[in-house]
């Protein structure tokens, strides 16, 4: 067992450090070994875990371990240990320090017994994470990073109150699922649903994505809304709410996948898409539904990266990332096309990847519990990903009219890192008692049942139908699509333009008409300096009246006393 | 398709893309027999009113990928396609506005 003290995210945030020094080969050594060391840490952290503080007298939980939090502590780990053997030729320090510094703060988030804990890990994870945006180092990325940081620092801040709201309510801070009603409710709710990327609180994350790094993308897309899926499980599971908000996202994703020009937003608008699985899961909220999120969770995160490390390879060899001016690349990086592939079958669910029984575990939940219509829902989103992800990103690639780029295949480290990926994409398709076996709840569920692999067969087959009799209407447009970052990047600096307009202009008015006031108000009293009107002789009897007037109201106001 | 691939891999994928419509062929056999299936295979669940119609499946999909198709371009023309340089614009036009 875990030493009870060497907490995973202390063991990955200490180790961090030294990734900022260490250059060449020992950099290359420990960013292998420190995921490999955490791995086997979390590995050996026991379900029922429990390590607790007292802390200016509140009881502080940093490590509770059970079924659901070590699902995703593992594949955390995982895919800190794929990402990095991808970055392993990345000459910059800063990126490897935040890469790791982030998935500590996602480990810390998921093994949180209380709110506190989660909060802190919370905003490390936003802090880490927006250098992977901004060592691109370019103005679009510079300008991306920082509304990313914007918008989660709100969502820090919603789930700050939060945590007040909950613990001036019920007195505790111990992170468990939250009764339904009140306002300590709503702000967690919200600050969560922020980082799982619930539309229209979505904007954030296909804004800021695509203009990471190459490779600093791939960890973004594994842990901040995935540890929003796990808070969300954990804190609201059964939530009606979720359910339409979840399968809103499933269709929310592909409709604005298929719009999008550049490669890695395309895979951006299908986290949101696949997110909405995981969201809807929680929210129908049975044993089956939450551990089909976890299993989700657990193979979204590697075939996503596995995408994004393959349109990440793209981008990083042709200097690209339009649908537009790409196209044929196979000819010349047949193994990123195959690779990109495995992701792309996985997350269709096609029979023998890993989306296959993870992604089928949530829609049967839902009719198991005689959701028609969600899922019909989730079957249309099927649809749309395996168009978009599956054909029409890796056909216009790939594929389709030749753009005549002909650049390298990519190094061999990234070519391991998707191989390990697709690997266990597959792996978990033919075994996905593997993946069952450390799921928070023991499910009955066989996915490779005939009429499973017939319907699966069925849909796959006539959404390919259809893209290749539409196929040359699907080509990527130039253009952009507006979303709802258009309210803050536009309609938002419109109207605080104008009302800085506004409040100088009334400015200006007020100071105009007070000084016209107060030239009026001279000129009158020059005007009755001039009359003579105030030292005019005054009859005696007005004045004696005006006196008794005055005494009057001394007397009555009790001021002569 | 001219061939410009290199490695064995990229040779194998051009091959099979000459070969583009035995392919189909079978892309078209294995969507009848997912059909056919369907039609003889007893249903294996009675949760839903959809759950005996046979190729359900087969024709949602289908016409649920137009509709989803048909979405995106009313969403697109209708609605959010701008100019690619459309934010770089916005961000010009208020930069004179300040001025």
């Amino acid at each position: 067992m875990m030493a009870a003290w060497l907490h995973p995210a202390l063991l990955l945030g200490l180790g961090a450090l030294p990734l900022a020094v260490l250059q060449g080969r020992a950099r290359q050594v420990w960013q292998l070994a420190l995921p490999a060391l955490v791995l086997l840490s979390v590995i050996g952290i026991e379900s029922g875990t429990r390590v607790s503080l007292e802390m200016a007298g509140l009881e502080l939980v940093p490590l509770r371990a059970d079924g659901l939090s070590l699902v995703f502590a593992y594949i955390f780990a995982l895919v800190l240990f794929i990402g990095n053997i991808f970055a392993l030729k990345v000459d910059d320090g800063a990126q490897h320090v935040a890469a790791a510094l982030y998935a500590a703060a996602a480990l810390g988030a998921v093994f949180a017994g209380d709110l506190v804990t989660l909060y802190i890990f919370w905003e490390i994870m936003v802090v880490a994470s927006v250098w992977l945006i901004w060592r691109r180092q370019n103005r679009t990325a510079y300008e991306a990073g920082f509304r990313y940081l914007i918008v989660h620092a709100l969502g820090g801040m919603l789930l700050f109150a939060g945590v007040i709201a909950y613990y001036l309510t019920t007195g505790s801070l111990a992170f468990e699922p939250l009764q339904d009603g009140g306002m300590a409710f709503y702000l967690i709710l919200i600050a969560f649903l922020i980082n799982a990327a619930a539309p229209p609180l979505h904007a954030w994350l296909p804004d800021a994505y695509p203009e990471a790094t190459v490779t600093g993308t791939v960890f973004l897309s594994a842990f901040t809304t995935k540890t929003a899926v796990y808070v969300l499980a954990r804190g609201f599971p059964g939530t009606e709410l979720l359910v339409w908000l979840g399968v809103g996202m499933t269709l929310y994703g592909v409709t604005y996948a298929f719009l999008v020009n550049d490669i890695r937003r395309l895979l951006a608008y299908h986290i949101i898409s696949q997110v909405g699985y995981m969201v809807a899961g929680v929210g129908i909220g049975t044993q089956l539904a939450i551990s089909g999120t976890a299993a989700h969770a657990f193979t979204h995160i590697l075939y996503k990266a596995l995408l994004l490390m393959g349109a990440g390879a793209v981008l990083q060899m042709t200097g690209r990332s339009k649908l537009t001016e790409l196209g044929g690349l196979y000819r010349t990086m047949p193994v990123t096309f195959l690779l990109y592939m495995v992701g792309g079958l996985s997350i269709s669910a096609f029979p023998l990847f890993s989306g296959f029984v993870s992604k089928t575990i949530i829609v049967e939940a839902a009719a198991v519990d005689g959701r028609g219509i969600i899922f019909l829902l989730m079957m249309l989103a099927g649809v749309g990903t395996f168009l978009s992800t599956t054909l029409k990103l890796p056909y216009f690639t790939f594929l389709g009219p030749d753009s005549g780029l002909r650049p390298p295949e990519a190094p061999l480290n990234m070519r391991v890192a998707m191989g390990i990926a697709a690997l266990l994409c597959f792996a978990i398709g033919i075994m996905p008692g593997l993946l069952y076996a450390i799921l928070p709840y023991a499910i009955d569920y066989n996915a490779y049942t005939a009429s499973h692999l017939l319907k699966e067969m069925q849909l796959l087959l006539f959404t390919g139908l259809a893209f290749f009799l539409l196929v040359r209407f699907l080509g990527g447009k130039d253009k952009l699509s507006l979303d709802f970052d258009w309210f803050y990047r536009v309609a938002g600096k419109r109207l605080m333009l104008a009302v800085r307009d506004m409040i100088s202009e009334a400015n200006q008015d007020i100071r105009r008409e007070f000084m016209r006031a107060f030239g009026r108000l001279e000129k009158a009293a020059c005007e009755l300096r001039l009359s003579g009107w105030p030292v005019r002789s005054w009859a005696i009897g007005s004045m004696a009246l005006w006196t008794a007037v005055v005494l009057a109201i001394l007397l009555v106001f009790g001021l002569g006393g | 398709m001219q061939s410009q691939a290199t490695s064995p891999l990229a040779k194998l994928i051009t091959a099979m893309i000459e070969r583009a419509r035995l392919l189909r062929g079978l892309m078209i056999a294995l969507m009848v027999a997912a059909v056919a299936i369907d039609f003889i295979k007893p249903k294996a669940y009675s949760r839903f009113f959809w759950d005996g119609i046979p190729a359900f499946t087969a024709i949602y999909a289908f016409i649920g990928a137009l509709v989803l198709i048909g979405l995106y371009k009313a969403v697109g023309y209708g609605l959010v396609y701008r100019r690619a340089d459309y934010y770089q614009d916005s961000a010009k036009a208020t930069e004179q506005d300040k001025q």
